[in-house]
């Protein structure tokens, strides 16, 4: 476990990231505070639509040409000399230069990242070649997809896309991402499209790669169950907004907030009883996430919430901070 | 007579692929000497990775694709005898719903027009009838009667899937196929769906082959549960013994690799590597390639499922296996 006095790799202070149409702004992230410390692993957590992708996306910016996007705030980085930079404030074309390089991502669909029409070896050496000589390039892209559990990684350089499967794909993306040595690496649900024994073999790849490389990770996800088993600290976010923060085994035990006890507690389970029927707990969270337009003007969460009183209708629920790494955004808490 | 409701009994099916250049069109075994049975009222679940043929299977029970081999008995009736005309009345006993209730709902009908002609096909004439039928459908599925003047997209992904299921509960069928019903939608939406078909299932008596990836939906669905691999069937026993000790191998590494809450790190790999091409399955036990168990044997003889006592089944070759537990929380 790291001191906290450690400084941040990243720093997010206060993101808000709206999407203008003509028609409406629709506010996605609205007001994220997170710090990641290096070599450690910060998992974002939450239903589809709770803005985890779009956190993430905002850091360095990668959204569609086409769409308007507004961000404010900071995302403070510590870069290699020990300066921090805003990378919100950085122009465009020096913010290039950190995608990738310093920080790398992994999406949850590997098909989508790679070009079809070039082999997965081609692909890598030309992320290496920025660095290196090509000779040095294609030795080292073999090393790569080695490190990534590829088998045979001499035949296998000269596929293409297409003829690998999924996983095979999330590992080539991966073995992509490190050949820069990116110090912090942001997973957008990378094993969502997995089956689980792939699923788990990746989960195994990225905990050991990223003790190796030293890398921050960010974990983007819907599964408690693999936040528990490969994050530090984690961040639940709801309507936009983190509603609590926590170190991860804290947090998975004893959940502050009433959202993150209803996320865990809607995992289906099955009690076997020796006499009588087994018990069947499934228990949904009522109603469905609010859509840009009808946010509750109290506690966002308070239309689902089976604590909701007078309280938490009356003003906006302010993130309650206990220590750079716990917090939680509910009136009522104290009393649950 | 017999006395399941469904029994399926050696059904095979081969699918062509395009030719590639010159040579034969590879061929893609998908279902291979399949053979189980559902009780009325019963839930099997059917698990598997992706490539595994659990999909491909459950269409072939509804007879959606033709199998190439093996029979079908819905209620005695071997289905694979009917006519085109015959089976449309069979599919009232059978319904299906899809994994993705985005595209199994017409976005050009309104909910009640898309339960009512359902009705409608299945000779209910009468507008008032079916209409009363509508909304008490509805109601079943925890829908409201105004709901059925409103457009699919209207709805979450949560609501359609029920949506769906009233659709296929019109007309009263006795087995459900669901594959893979909640794997669209958000974990906190699951639940609620799981739990209306475990409710409708009772209530109604009806019985369901459940289709998932995901072991715990299936865990907790399930009264037995059926192991799929490359095409065959591994495993199959009641819920609780095949997640509490399994007897298969291909079993107990689907279960370590599940992600467990507070489980402290990721689980060490039981199964390496990956499915392989079903155009090109491994001779002998398909499984013996990812086995951490295989023996020179395994690569000759098709292991055959063979029961094993208890209302268990297993197809391996190693009778001397002591695989893992699994501790239960």
């Amino acid at each position: 476990m790291h001191s906290s006095d450690t400084e941040p790799l990243l720093e997010l202070r206060d993101l808000r990231t709206q999407f203008v149409t003509p028609r409406s702004v629709v506010s996605a992230v609205d007001g994220v505070s997170l710090s990641i410390h290096p070599g450690q692993t910060m998992a974002l957590v939450g239903e589809s639509g709770s803005g985890k992708s779009v956190t993430a996306l905002s850091i360095l910016r990668l959204f569609n040409r086409g769409d308007t996007v507004k961000i404010s705030g900071q995302a403070l980085w510590k870069n290699r000399q020990g300066q921090v930079i805003d990378l919100l404030a950085l122009p465009e074309n020096e913010l290039r230069t950190f995608r990738g390089r310093e920080i790398g991502f992994v999406f949850q669909d590997p098909g989508a990242s790679l070009n079809p029409v070039f082999t997965i070896g081609a692909q890598i050496r030309e992320t290496l070649r920025i660095h290196q000589s090509n000779e040095d390039a294609a030795v080292l892209a073999i090393q790569l997809l080695r490190d990534v559990g590829i088998a045979d990684p001499e035949r296998r350089i000269n596929a293409y896309p297409h003829q690998l499967s999924g996983g095979m794909r999330q590992r080539v993306m991966l073995a992509m991402t490190l050949a820069c040595k990116p110090r912090f690496l942001i997973a957008d649900e990378p094993t969502t499209a997995l089956d689980v024994t792939i699923q788990a073999q990746m989960m195994r790849l990225l905990s050991e790669i990223q003790a190796k490389y030293n890398m921050a990770m960010l974990f983007i996800t819907h599964d408690l169950a693999l936040v528990s088993q490969i994050a530090d600290h984690v961040a639940v976010m709801y309507a936009g907004q983190v509603v609590e923060t926590g170190a991860v085994h804290e947090l998975t035990l004893h959940p502050k907030h009433p959202y993150t006890r209803a996320l865990l507690d809607c995992r289906p389970i099955r009690r076997y009883k020796d006499q009588g029927p087994d018990e069947r707990i499934l228990i949904p969270i009522k109603g469905s996430p609010p859509r840009s337009g009808d946010i509750s003007s109290g506690c966002r969460f308070s239309p689902r919430c089976h604590a909701q009183k007078d309280v938490c209708l009356q003003s906006p629920v302010p993130l309650e901070i206990f220590s750079s790494a716990q917090s939680v955004r509910c009136a009522r808490w104290r009393e649950l | 007579m017999d006395p399941n409701l469904l029994s399926v009994s050696g059904i095979s099916k081969t699918f062509e692929l395009p030719r590639e250049g010159w040579g034969a069109a590879p061929r893609l075994r998908a279902v291979d000497q399949v053979s189980f049975t559902i009780d009325a009222g019963e839930v099997l679940g059917l698990v598997g990775e992706s490539g595994s043929g659990k999909s491909t299977l459950g269409r072939l029970v509804l007879r959606l694709i033709e199998p190439d081999s093996g029979t079908i008995h819905l209620k005695g009736n071997d289905i694979r005898l009917l006519s085109q005309r015959q089976l449309q009345d069979t599919r009232r006993e059978m319904q299906m719903i899809f994994q993705d209730p985005f595209a199994s709902l017409n976005p050009r009908r309104k909910v009640g027009a898309a339960i009512e002609e359902v009705l409608e096909l299945h000779g209910m004439r009468e507008p008032q009838a079916r209409r009363a039928r509508c909304m008490e459908l509805l109601g079943q599925v925890g829908m409201s009667p105004e709901d059925a003047l409103r457009w699919p997209r209207e709805f979450s992904g949560g609501q359609r899937q029920r949506i769906a299921i009233a659709r296929a509960l019109a007309v009263n069928p006795k087995l459900l196929v669901a594959d893979e019903p909640v794997s669209a939608l958000d974990v906190s939406v699951q639940a609620g769906i799981l739990a209306l078909l475990r409710e409708l299932q009772s209530q109604l008596g009806l019985a369901i082959l459940f289709i998932s990836h995901d072991l715990s939906v299936v865990e907790v669905m399930a009264d037995r549960v059926m192991v799929m691999y490359l095409g065959r069937i591994m495993e199959v026993a009641p819920t609780r013994a095949l997640f509490t000790a399994p007897l298969h191998p291909y079993t107990a590494g689907l279960l370590a690799a599940a992600p467990r809450l507070n489980s402290g790190s990721t689980p060490a790999i039981m199964l390496g590597g990956e499915i392989p091409s079903p155009i090109d399955p491994p001779s002998g036990c398909v499984f013996r390639t990812r086995c951490p168990f295989a023996q020179p044997a395994c690569a000759h003889e098709v292991p055959v499922l063979k029961d094993s006592g208890q209302g268990r089944l297993r197809a391996c070759l190693r009778d001397d296996l002591d695989l893992p537990q699994v501790h239960h929380v």
